[in-house]
């Protein structure tokens, strides 16, 4: 297994040359793609991303948390654990606060005293992908929404995107984010000042 | 309704810990009330912050690392894997492992040390070897019978279940050394757990086998040795004795598969909880 500890004092040594080798040996280390791994099959709604990703991810948050002065006193491996499963719990706190948003954004859009709002999300939709957009729509906007994930594969596929129906909610999953990105720019158009 | 307290309340629905009813009465608030309308979806939506400098180099370092090294090949998880990572976070899982193991097996062996009561009685009645019975009915008057007849009225006594069957069964024993009597009277104690009168019977009984051997599927000695077993278990209660019978029978090569099956069974039931370590 490799040394964590040895990573550590190379990070900490605030040298770029120490730096990358600290940063190459952990991007290395079996111990980090295995912790990315095992996070990753415990939280489903991950599947937007890859397990490498997650390791990816642990790594930039260890590295910035030694340099800011946070570090392990001991058992490095499970600090790193600890980071990764943080950021696990992070995405699904808010996966799940977005899928809140979404249900008080549909509930708008199809309330007849919410033009605001249903001007909104029509300009978004817009501009995030004919994909998402066509998924998204029928998913959430269309009435009534459709659920079906061989029913939302045939839609993808007659407007030319080849999306299995087994791939829908790791689409799914990403069209929400970019929705929510594209919410997020100017959230004051969503209500009436 | 003050900014902390809308706050909280935002938190609380986005965050899952509204039940029902403050949900439905949190929905209704934002329809009707602009201000926490506006709170609601600013904080709902908020962006995560973007990263510091040092963060940015760090992802721009990890962008060249990942692009010059190319893909890493997926690492299989084995079962201690999924064990470690489990327990990772605890700094002391290590030293758990060092002391829950002995701990374990201290305790196995405490628990081994403390014998299972059985009562004898609920053995008997599962695994006595009972006698093979000839379907004979009828009795004779007679004051002397023959070795024949003394079988024949023993086996109706015995199978026919009649009442007083111990000191009928008794009454032909007295008539000679051994007879079949003896037998039937042996499994007739045991079953009425005296077992002291059916270790003395069933003895006899493996000590007369020319006697058995001229009667119809009487001269069985794994299952009279069976049974001779459950008799002294009756009588001292040893769960250890026991054992150690059912071990020696087991190893007869007399013993026929049925009895070494009724063997097995026993042996599974008086086993101690955790007999993992054979002290006993």
């Amino acid at each position: 297994m490799t040394n964590c500890d040895h990573i550590v004092a190379l990070i900490k040594k605030n040298d770029e040359l120490s730096l990358k080798e600290g940063m190459t040996k952990l991007f290395l280390s079996e111990e980090l793609q295995k912790i990315g791994k095992y996070f990753y099959n415990r939280y489903p709604n991950l599947s937007f991303m890859s397990s490498d990703d997650l390791a990816t991810e642990t790594m930039i948050r260890f590295v910035s948390a030694i340099q800011a002065g946070r570090e392990p006193v001991k058992n490095c491996w499970g600090f790193v654990r600890n980071i990764c499963r943080n950021i696990c719990e992070e995405i699904q706190r808010d996966q799940t606060k977005f899928d809140l948003v979404i249900d008080w954004v549909v509930e708008r859009f199809n309330a007849s005293d919410y033009q605001v709002v249903r001007d909104k999300v029509e300009a978004v939709l817009q501009k995030i992908g004919s994909k998402c957009q066509l998924l998204l729509w029928a998913m959430f906007f269309e009435s009534p929404p459709i659920t079906d994930k061989e029913e939302l594969s045939k839609r993808l596929a007659n407007a030319g995107f080849d999306v299995a129906p087994g791939s829908i909610s790791t689409t799914i999953t990403r069209c929400k984010q970019t929705f929510r990105t594209q919410l997020s720019d100017d959230p004051s158009s969503l209500y009436s000042e | 309704m003050n900014l902390t307290n809308f706050e909280n309340r935002i938190e609380s629905f986005l965050t899952g810990k509204m039940n029902a009813a403050e949900k439905q009465a949190f929905k209704h608030d934002l329809k009707s009330d602009k201000a926490l309308e506006k709170l609601f979806i600013n904080s709902a939506l908020a962006k995560t912050p973007a990263p510091t400098t040092e963060e940015q180099k760090i992802r721009t370092l990890t962008a060249e690392l990942k692009a010059a090294i190319g893909p890493l090949k997926e690492p299989e998880l084995t079962w201690w894997d999924n064990l470690r990572f489990a327990y990772q976070e605890w700094a002391g899982w290590k030293k758990m492992l060092v002391y829950a193991i002995p701990a374990l097996l201290l305790l196995t062996i405490g628990v081994g040390a403390i014998p299972q009561k059985i009562e004898p009685a609920f053995l008997v009645e599962q695994y006595i070897q009972e006698p093979y019975c000839d379907a004979v009915a009828g009795s004779d008057t007679r004051s002397k019978l023959s070795p024949d007849e003394v079988y024949n009225q023993a086996s109706a006594v015995y199978c026919g279940f009649q009442f007083g069957a111990a000191s009928r069964l008794q009454e032909l024993a007295n008539q000679s050394t051994f007879n079949m009597a003896y037998y039937f009277l042996a499994h007739q104690e045991l079953k009425s757990h005296h077992y002291t009168a059916a270790i003395t019977g069933l003895k006899a009984c493996l000590a007369n086998r020319q006697v058995l051997r001229l009667f119809k599927n009487t001269d069985q000695p794994d299952k009279l040795q069976l049974n001779l077993a459950l008799a002294q278990f009756g009588e001292d209660k040893s769960n250890k004795t026991l054992k150690n019978s059912l071990i020696q029978l087991n190893k007869n090569p007399e013993t026929t598969e049925k009895v070494r099956q009724e063997i097995g069974s026993l042996l599974r039931k008086i086993k101690y909880p955790y007999d993992i370590l054979g002290l006993w």
